[in-house]
């Protein structure tokens, strides 16, 4: 079975796709289509125009078939309400569909679900099982991306509130996805709550199978128990106790709860173990908890030790001590850790604590948790920033051997605050997650690198149609909390220049690092008036899988110094988390930190003068060396062996030729009426052309001209002073008026113009050279010096 | 153009400052320096469009000399308000206007679009309006979207045309 290289999540919101095809139970659909193409890409992102000859990248996707991810248990009663929370991380429309299903493994309704580019959707459960008269409270989801998508691109997590008598809390379940590379094993932590945690385990075998459940208690002997999970099932069972109901629901535990199962436990540690093959099962579990009468729970996440890379745990972004994000209290740490092997294991806890940029990491504890146990250990004396700390948990253990659990107690109505850990080198080097500042909630992004080198972050913030892109550079061990709502009323600028609305109250994020293991990230949702407090961390595998160019100045002028030919920007693709190169799946928009080096085709035409850094991107700067045209391109690498090129044609020219398309009379000038004088005014349009009969489509290169009156050079005389991004320029007001002591006809020669071009303080000869006859009744303009198809000559009114 | 000719020029010119300068008001405060020196320089360009050969006057746009335009550009925003106040002169020669443009639009900058965009005003003469809106485009592609637009549209077949050819660039 493969899952999430998450030890405290079981194969925490990853996407659909997986190299086995999968059946679910009756009344589930049928296998998907395998995804054996590559979507067609619309890039929209950051209002960038992607013009570019097709980007090459390395390696086409396997063909692949659709897993779906799996929500094990919602909930929908008196009690607790579910929301399903989406996010789609790609730069494209596109859908899933998600199926509610029984205990029974029957399906209860499906719903598609539309996104458009970077955004999020919320769906209450509620309404979906009030719209085919479900009364079902519980049971599992399952959510099936389109096939169209490659990737991890919707993510995902169940948010469930619980009503208690005085003060609700939140319970964050993310979606898991099992595929067949991993093993039967599950394991979890339960912190130390009131009873025995309530599991639930849903299969996704088309056959039964036989769960063996095993508690690790922090005292006495572990005890195990099996249930036999049917096809499809989901099971409730309590995990350290003796009862199991097939076919409960949620209500089923609730009102006959034992008064021994209130008791006080410490923390727990719960390993799960089929019979079937990998990937047959899906489990999260609920630890009760009572306070000051109160009751409510805390979430159990498992994960497959098998995915696991390391045996460290890093928690990112945990509060300490007092914060004005949540409820008024004193925020303690408190981790629960348990040692599923057999031998004792050696822990280690780092403190990575930021004041302002600066961290400082420090060991706060040393300890050993015999094998086969649970221990915890709360952090009351700890001093930190309100959220930027983060922590790693280190063993001697083989990876999966220890697992942990932090969470922020307090005093107040927000009980604890939880966030998920992650593997130290898990393959997510991306996030995506839902943000809102509705009804005075907060969005904080968290970022830790845990890397020994500085890291760059990439953030994209979307929100009512705007997106928001940045690079945050994180020193090693350093923790940084990015607040939106401070981004948007204080118009923070992104690269670009853009900023976020004050309209947008609602979106997705992502963030990206170049190469997994190098940094983590979650987003912190909270309401101090509510005493809310939501985990969102989902992540999938990055790299660079496209690239793009905004052309510059592509027609370079002989001889006119440096000249930006454009920029070339790599594309971070959100892929396959089954693929250990990362190299292709959906385009997720423009990333940084990757390495670019240019290459012209022709050094004899156009020469690398030097590249910079731009925005998210990278110019290149070129000099003309010869009239000809050849391909300028970028080789974009990532640090993780994927790579993509792009880049355009350049034509070096040299200007040489002024052509005129057209002209047109114009009015009068009142200077000529007033004054009772009569004569013809013309607008005269212009573009420039090369030696070829080219047209050199470029701005700012400034048109002269010459009437050999011994005033010399005027270089601002056409409208406008310097040519449009075309080329093009207009000569007017060309003509005169005369009085009328002139008889009513009467004409003369016009002084010759000649021309010249400035462009980049290079002066370039025109051979294009006019004359021109002007009346009182009538004008005359004779354009030549050009090959003879582009001379002409202008008639206007009555010139003989 | 003789002695008579350019005293009448300069007291057109400065009879339409002094109306200029009522005009606008004191909305637009500028140094007495530079509002000399651009007062002087177009004094000269328009000098230049009254001619006589062989006993004949004529008139015709004079293009602004090099000099002028880098004398204009290094006053920089200063010029800015003294060269506006001239878009508002009555009786309106139309070359005085057109000459403010040229130079509105050497200066660049956004300081400029305000000035240019009164430039592109109806009363203008069509020469003076299209090459306003060049001006304004050169100086910001989103602030001459609007005028670009409704130019598409505009009555003057020159503003028309021109709004067309810039609305493609976009």
């Amino acid at each position: 079975m493969r899952v999430n290289q998450n030890p405290s999540r079981l194969m925490a919101c990853l996407s659909v796709v997986s190299l086995v095809a999968f059946m679910l139970n009756s009344g589930v659909p049928a296998p998907f289509d395998p995804v054996s193409k590559r979507p067609s890409f619309v890039l929209q992102s950051g209002g960038l125009a992607y013009k570019s000859y097709p980007a090459r990248t390395q390696g086409a996707p396997s063909s692949m078939m659709q897993m779906p991810m799996v929500i094990p248990l919602f909930i929908q009663n008196q009690d607790f309400s579910s929301t399903l929370v989406l996010t789609n991380s790609a730069d494209q429309s596109t859908y899933a569909d998600v199926i509610l299903m029984g205990t029974d493994g029957r399906e209860i309704t499906r719903r598609r679900v539309e996104f458009t580019a970077h955004s999020q959707r919320n769906i209450d459960i509620a309404p979906l099982l009030q719209s085919v008269l479900s009364g079902s409270t519980t049971g599992s989801i399952s959510i099936m991306q389109s096939p169209e998508l490659l990737g991890a691109v919707i993510l995902g997590q169940l948010s469930m509130t619980h009503r208690g008598t005085h003060d609700s809390t939140y319970i964050d379940e993310e979606v898991a996805m099992p595929t067949t590379m991993g093993s039967q094993l599950l394991r979890g932590v339960a912190d130390a709550g009131s009873g025995s945690p309530l599991l639930a385990i849903t299969s996704l075998s088309e056959t039964g199978q036989r769960v063996t459940i095993r508690c690790f208690p922090s005292k006495g002997e572990s005890r195990s128990k099996s249930v036999d999970l049917l096809p499809g099932e989901t099971l409730l069972t309590e995990a350290c106790a003796e009862r199991t109901i097939h076919g409960a629901v949620m209500e089923s535990f609730a009102p006959s709860e034992p008064t021994e199962h209130r008791s006080l436990t410490g923390p727990m540690g719960i390993s799960l173990v089929s019979d079937a093959k990998p990937g047959s099962f899906v489990a999260f579990g609920l630890v009760p908890h009572r306070k000051d009468g109160e009751r409510f729970f805390s979430t159990l996440n498992f994960s497959d030790p098998k995915m696991l890379l390391t045996a460290t745990t890093i928690f990112t972004g945990v509060p300490v001590g007092p914060t004005t994000l949540l409820r008024e209290a004193n925020y303690v740490p408190n981790l629960s850790l348990t040692n599923f092997s057999a031998k004792d294991l050696q822990v280690h806890v780092r403190y990575a604590q930021t004041i302002g940029a600066t961290p400082t990491t420090k060991e706060i504890a040393a300890l050993t948790v015999p094998a086969g146990s649970s221990t915890e250990i709360t952090f009351d004396n700890l001093q930190g920033d309100p959220l930027q700390n983060s922590f790693l948990i280190t063993s001697n253990g083989a990876p999966g051997d220890l697992l942990s659990k932090l969470v922020s107690m307090s005093g107040s109505a927000l009980h604890q605050v939880e966030m998920a850990g992650k593997d130290e080198n898990d393959m997510d080097n991306t996030g995506s997650h839902p943000w809102s500042l509705e009804g005075g909630t907060e969005s904080t992004l968290l970022l830790f690198n845990h890397n020994t080198k500085p890291q760059s972050f990439d953030v994209a913030i979307s929100g009512n149609g705007v997106r928001w892109q940045s690079t945050y550079h994180l020193t090693p061990m350093q923790t940084e909390a990015i607040s939106i709502r401070d981004l948007i009323e204080h118009k923070v600028k992104d690269e670009t220049g853009k900023t976020l609305p004050r309209s947008a109250q609602s979106g997705q994020l992502s963030w990206f690092t170049g190469a997994p293991g190098q940094g983590k990230g979650r987003l912190l949702q909270s309401n101090r008036a509510v005493a809310m407090a939501r985990n969102f961390s989902c992540g999938a595998p990055g790299g660079l899988c496209s690239a793009s160019f905004v052309p510059g100045i592509t027609y370079i002028l002989l001889g006119s110094g440096t000249t930006n030919f454009g920029t070339a920007f790599g594309i971070q693709c959100t892929a396959d988390p089954n693929n250990p190169r990362p190299c292709f799946g959906t385009f997720n928009g423009p990333g940084s930190g990757y390495q670019y080096n240019w290459v012209s085709n022709d050094h004899n035409i156009i020469l690398i003068d030097h590249s910079a850094p731009s925005g998210q991107g990278n110019a290149v700067f070129v000099n003309g060396v010869a009239i000809g045209s050849t391909g300028v391109h970028a080789q974009i690498y990532d640090s993780q062996g994927c790579n993509a090129s792009t880049g355009g044609i350049g034509h070096v020219t040299s200007p040489t030729y002024f052509f005129s398309p057209s002209a047109a009379q114009t009015g009068t000038p009142s200077v000529c009426v007033i004054n009772n004088f009569r004569g013809y005014f013309l607008d005269v349009s212009y573009y420039v052309a090369d030696s070829s009969s080219s047209r050199v489509s470029d701005s700012g290169m400034a048109p002269g001209e010459n009437l050999g009156d011994g005033t010399g050079w005027h270089d601002a005389y056409t409208t406008p002073n310097t040519t449009n991004s075309d080329g093009s320029f207009d000569d007017t007001p060309f003509g005169a008026c005369y009085p009328p002591s002139v008889p009513t006809h009467y004409c003369e020669a016009g002084p010759p113009q000649s021309f010249r071009l400035t462009a980049n303080s290079t002066v370039y000869s025109i051979l294009t050279h006019n004359t021109s006859r002007k009346c009182t009744d009538g004008i005359q303009l004779v354009i030549q010096g050009n090959p003879s198809a582009q001379n002409k000559t202008y008639t206007f009114g009555n010139i003989q | 153009m003789n002695q008579a000719q350019r005293s009448l020029c300069r007291a057109l010119v400065l009879s339409c400052i002094v109306i200029g300068y009522a005009s606008l008001g004191l909305g637009q405060a500028s140094d007495p320096k530079s509002s000399a020196i651009i007062e002087q320089i177009m004094t000269a360009a328009l000098s230049r469009c009254f001619s006589t050969v062989n006993a004949v006057k004529r008139i015709t746009f004079a293009p602004p000399t090099n000099q002028e335009v880098d004398e204009v550009k290094a006053l920089g925003k200063e010029a800015v308000a003294p060269l506006a106040r001239y878009l508002d002169l009555q009786p309106k020669d139309d070359f005085t206007q057109l000459y403010a443009v040229k130079f509105l639009t050497a200066i660049g900058g956004s300081s400029t679009i305000g000035p240019l965009k009164r430039a592109f005003a109806q009363d203008q003469w069509e020469v003076t309006r299209a090459a306003a809106l060049s001006g304004l485009f050169a100086v910001s592609h989103a602030e001459a979207k609007p005028y670009v637009e409704a130019a598409l549209n505009d009555r003057s077949q020159l503003v028309r045309q021109r709004a067309h050819h810039l609305w493609s660039l976009y």
